[in-house]
This record gives structure tokens, C-alpha cells and sequence, in this order.
């Protein structure tokens, strides 16, 4: 308890004196997380920034009830989720640049040429699938299976019990994994 | 290849296909040193703004507010200001008359200044009685 509210005094004080070195300690995630959910490089990096000076205005609420990262993680997660809503033109960006997630992959030398190509399609297959999955299961699959967070710190970030997220969370899976064998 | 309905090799599958996904996602958001040191200081930047800013607006509005509560405060406080008032007490017409007219000369408004008229005629009246001159 009181290691726990040493962390939070810390975070505290850090987002107070020294905000740059909180942007440094989780720019990286916050950005991973915003172009894994929009899909769009620009937009992710806009609302990196976005991120961080909401977090800069609101420092003063932080109650350090979540560490400083979950909190980061929620306002990137209502960033997200807002912009997909407001997102009209969804089709064409996806046309035009969403292709980059999947082009980019993992070289790794243990597989044959063959057995890599195939798994970066199937990947490819699996961000196309998660695309359309409705926003909330979407965001709860991504932050689990591609940032793998624990339940408990996705429950904190999206202000949602962990049951709520494991519900997501099934039917998000179960949506994947027919599309994935029909495929 | 099934066992008691569960598809094993599905599962594997998928389980492949999940740590592919992981993997996309970081290589996928992997930036050079530059990106990351660009955005950071843009966000600083944009604090830095946010510093001068915030903080301006309220002092400004409440420095206005402030203004105006003094300024209708004193100006309550005066109250109608009121004009001075000519010293009646003198005793003498010619002095009377004298300060009548240079209370008409000074601040009457405009909308009496046809008394003076009269004020000329009686003080004319009052020099051929007495041969005395008014001041």
C-alpha cells in the first residue's frame, strides 16, 4: 500500500515537474496503441500529441487511482474511440493507407520464405477482420492480443468492469476465429 | 485434426496467427529516434503554449471584472454631483444678482440661459436707481 502510493506520488510529482519525461517514458506505447486502433499513421501521431496535452491539462485531476501508463492509455483510448466515430471517410483511408500495418512484419530468420509469407497474410487477414469488429470489442482484442495488457489494466483503461471486458472479449474472439477458418 | 469435437490444429493455428498479430503491431509502429524525439517536442511546445495561455485568460477576465465592480462602486459612492451652491446669505440685490449671473455665465444649462436676459435688464434697472456699479 504504501510502495503503491509512493508510485503515485511519483507519477504525480513527474506529470507536475518533469512532463517531458513522461511523454519520453510512454510516447511509444501511446502511439502503438492509436495507429493499432485507427490504423493511420498521421492520425495516430496527431493524437499522440493530443494525448499528452490532455493529459497536461488534466494533470492536476490524476487521483492516481491507475498508474500513470493506464491513464495515458484511457485518454489515447477515448481519442480513438471518438475519432472512429466521427471517421466518414473510413473506406477510402483504409483503401489508401491502411495497408501499412500489414506490409510492415516480422523477418524472422526461423521460418522459411513460404511459411513467413503465408503467416503475414493470415495477420493481414486478422487486422482486416478486427477492422470490422464493433469499436469496443475491437479496442479490448487489440489492447490484449497486440499490446497484451492484463484484464484488469484493460478494465482500468476503458472504465469498464472486467467482466464487461471479458464479454467484449469472447465475442471478439469468436468473431476472429470463425472469420479466420472460413477464410 | 479433431479430438472429441475441439480442433486442435485450429487452435494452434490461431494461436500462430494471434502471435503474428502481436508481432505486426510492433513492427508495424516502430519509428526511427527522430520521429520520437520530434513529437516530443511538439508536445512541449504546445505545453509550453498552453502555459502562457491558460493562466492569461482568467487573470485578464477577472482584472476586467475587477474594473468594472470598482468603477460602478465609486461612482455609487459619489453619488449626483451636485452643483455649488450661490451664497444667498449675501443680503445685498447687487450681490444676488451677482452671483446669479455668474452661475448662469459658469454651469446653468443651456435651457436657462435666457434668464439672463433678465438678470441684464434688472441689473440695468438697479445701476439708474443707485448710480452705484454692480459687479
Amino acid at each position: 500500500m504504501a510502495i503503491t502510493q509512493a508510485l503515485v506520488e511519483t507519477d504525480r510529482r513527474m506529470l507536475s515537474e518533469d512532463f517531458e519525461a513522461v511523454v519520453h517514458t510512454h510516447q511509444q506505447r501511446i502511439f502503438r496503441i492509436l495507429m493499432m486502433l485507427l490504423r493511420d499513421p498521421d492520425e495516430a501521431d496527431a493524437l499522440t500529441q493530443e494525448c499528452f496535452l490532455r493529459a497536461y491539462a488534466r494533470r492536476a485531476g490524476f487521483r492516481g487511482e491507475a498508474a500513470v501508463g493506464t491513464w495515458l492509455v484511457r485518454i489515447a483510448v477515448n481519442l480513438a474511440q471518438d475519432q472512429l466515430k466521427s471517421r466518414r471517410n473510413a473506406f477510402w483511408r483504409r483503401l489508401l493507407r491502411g495497408k501499412e500495418l500489414e506490409e510492415q512484419t516480422v523477418a524472422d530468420g526461423r521460418r522459411s520464405p513460404e511459411d513467413a509469407f503465408v503467416a503475414r497474410e493470415r495477420a493481414a487477414t486478422l487486422w482486416a477482420v478486427v477492422e470490422r469488429l464493433p469499436v469496443r470489442q475491437r479496442t479490448v482484442f487489440t489492447l490484449r492480443f497486440a499490446e497484451e495488457m492484463q484484464i484488469g489494466e484493460i478494465a482500468q483503461a476503458m472504465k469498464l468492469r472486467e467482466g464487461t471486458v471479458k464479454a467484449h472479449l469472447s465475442s471478439a474472439v469468436q468473431a476472429v476465429r470463425k472469420e479466420m477458418r472460413d477464410d | 485434426m479433431k479430438k472429441n469435437g475441439f480442433d486442435f490444429a485450429g487452435e494452434r493455428q490461431f494461436e500462430s496467427d494471434l502471435e503474428e498479430f502481436h508481432a505486426s503491431a510492433l513492427t508495424g509502429t516502430e519509428r526511427p529516434e527522430a520521429f520520437w524525439a520530434e513529437q516530443r517536442r511538439l508536445v512541449m511546445a504546445r505545453v509550453g503554449q498552453a502555459q502562457t495561455a491558460f493562466p492569461f485568460k482568467p487573470a485578464l477576465a477577472w482584472g476586467m471584472a475587477a474594473v468594472i465592480v470598482l468603477a460602478a462602486v465609486g461612482s455609487w459612492m459619489e453619488g449626483p454631483r451636485a452643483l455649488p451652491a450661490p451664497d444667498f446669505a449675501a443680503g445685498y440685490d447687487d450681490d444676488l444678482l451677482g452671483d446669479v449671473k455668474r452661475l448662469t455665465d459658469t454651469q446653468m444649462p443651456l435651457a436657462l440661459q435666457p434668464a439672463m436676459v433678465l438678470v441684464d435688464e434688472i441689473k440695468a434697472g438697479l445701476r439708474a436707481e443707485t448710480g452705484k456699479p454692480l459687479r
